[in-house]
């Protein structure tokens, strides 16, 4: 559409394209670019945590330092967040956040493809951990976990209204956190883009006022892109935080 | 001999100090500002969603019950509302991390 207009288009980039075409009835399960951007992240996540240790060595190779740095901070946020009953979900806290950190940074190369500037993706993900974090519920504390609805030291005729509200605050969890994370990706690629088109245009305008100007985008998209790779490890960290302490308010209640 | 042992304790006196300047922010309390800031990021976007889902809601129920504004209209309010009790609870969260620091 955009070629047509002769307008760039920064949305372009968000575009899922299918490599291996593969329909099921009436279910496309393609293997798209989204797929493969997944697919290398998590080889990346494997390769770093199985394949860099020297199995023999004292002193720790550059990337083994670096997973094992990774490890250590995953299991300390554990740790403060949750508490010691937490560390049996630590594996599952540490694939999310590193499999967060790993799409959001791939995602910072010039040509590839952001996974997590996809709410559908985005919102898999913290379904998962609403389920996920549901059921822990219920499962440690029976049906009593219900009262985690029904705060506590209200008068009796204002309490359906609480608990409407504590359900709706419930419910918008996995929102929030889906939407947090693409609305941050996305608007920071987007943001990118547009800026990297001031650069182009400005330089190639041909004016020779307008020209030199072009510095001016330049500068910012160079401080923007050092903006952009503290957020994709930012909002992976936020992500990772808040599926802690939503955990912890499953296993401790209020 | 004895000149370039003192100058190794020179040496070794000077890393001291900038190891205690450094020392300033130390791990734990950079692993609290990260929580910080997303119990920041949960209040802003928090705030804004629960009046959506609660809007959303009502919406649907609404539809069902063929009442047309009428739970849309409460449902947006509590979902407000709801938004706004987030904010609180977790600020206190906020407050508590900061007073024990």
């Amino acid at each position: 559409m955009a070629e047509k207009s002769g307008a760039p288009d920064p949305m372009h980039q968000f575009e899922i394209v299918e490599l291996v075409e593969f329909k099921l009835f009436d279910l496309n399960l393609s293997f798209t670019n989204s797929s493969l951007f997944m697919v290398f992240s998590v080889a990346l996540i494997i390769f770093l945590t199985l394949f860099t240790f020297n199995g023999r060595g004292t002193v720790p190779t550059r990337l083994q330092s670096i997973a094992e740095l990774s490890y250590e901070f995953v299991g300390k946020m554990v740790r403060d967040n949750v508490g010691d009953e937490g560390q049996r979900y630590f594996p599952f806290i540490f694939c999310l956040f590193m499999f967060v950190l790993f799409c959001n940074m791939l995602g910072m190369i010039p040509y590839t493809f952001t996974v997590t500037s996809h709410i559908i993706v985005t919102f898999a993900l913290a379904i998962v951990i609403f389920f996920g974090v549901t059921v822990i519920g219920f499962v440690m504390h029976g049906i009593s976990f219900l009262k985690f609805f029904v705060p506590s030291g209200v008068p009796k005729a204002l309490l359906p209204l609480l608990v409407v509200i504590e359900v709706i605050s419930y419910l918008t969890r996995p929102v929030s956190l889906s939407v947090r994370l693409f609305a941050n990706m996305m608007a920071g690629h987007t943001m990118l883009k547009v800026f990297g088109f001031f650069v182009a245009g400005m330089f190639f305008s041909g004016n020779l006022f307008i020209a030199p100007l072009g510095v001016a985008p330049l500068l910012f998209i160079t401080a923007f892109t050092g903006l952009e790779i503290l957020v994709a490890f930012l909002q992976a960290y936020v992500f990772a935080i808040l599926t802690c302490i939503y955990l912890n308010d499953a296993i401790h209640m209020h | 001999m004895i000149d370039k042992n003192d100058q190794l304790d020179q040496v070794a006196e000077k890393i001291e100090e900038i190891k205690s300047r450094k020392k300033k922010i130390d791990n734990t309390q950079k692993q609290k500002r990260g929580r910080q800031i997303s119990i920041a990021m949960r209040i802003s976007v928090e705030l804004i969603v629960s009046s959506i889902i609660g809007a959303v809601l009502g919406w649907y129920i609404d539809k069902w019950l063929d009442t047309k504004p009428i739970f849309f209209i409460i449902f947006l309010i509590l979902g407000i509302v709801s938004g706004i009790k987030t904010a609180i609870t977790s600020s206190r969260q906020l407050y508590e991390d900061s007073d024990n620091n």
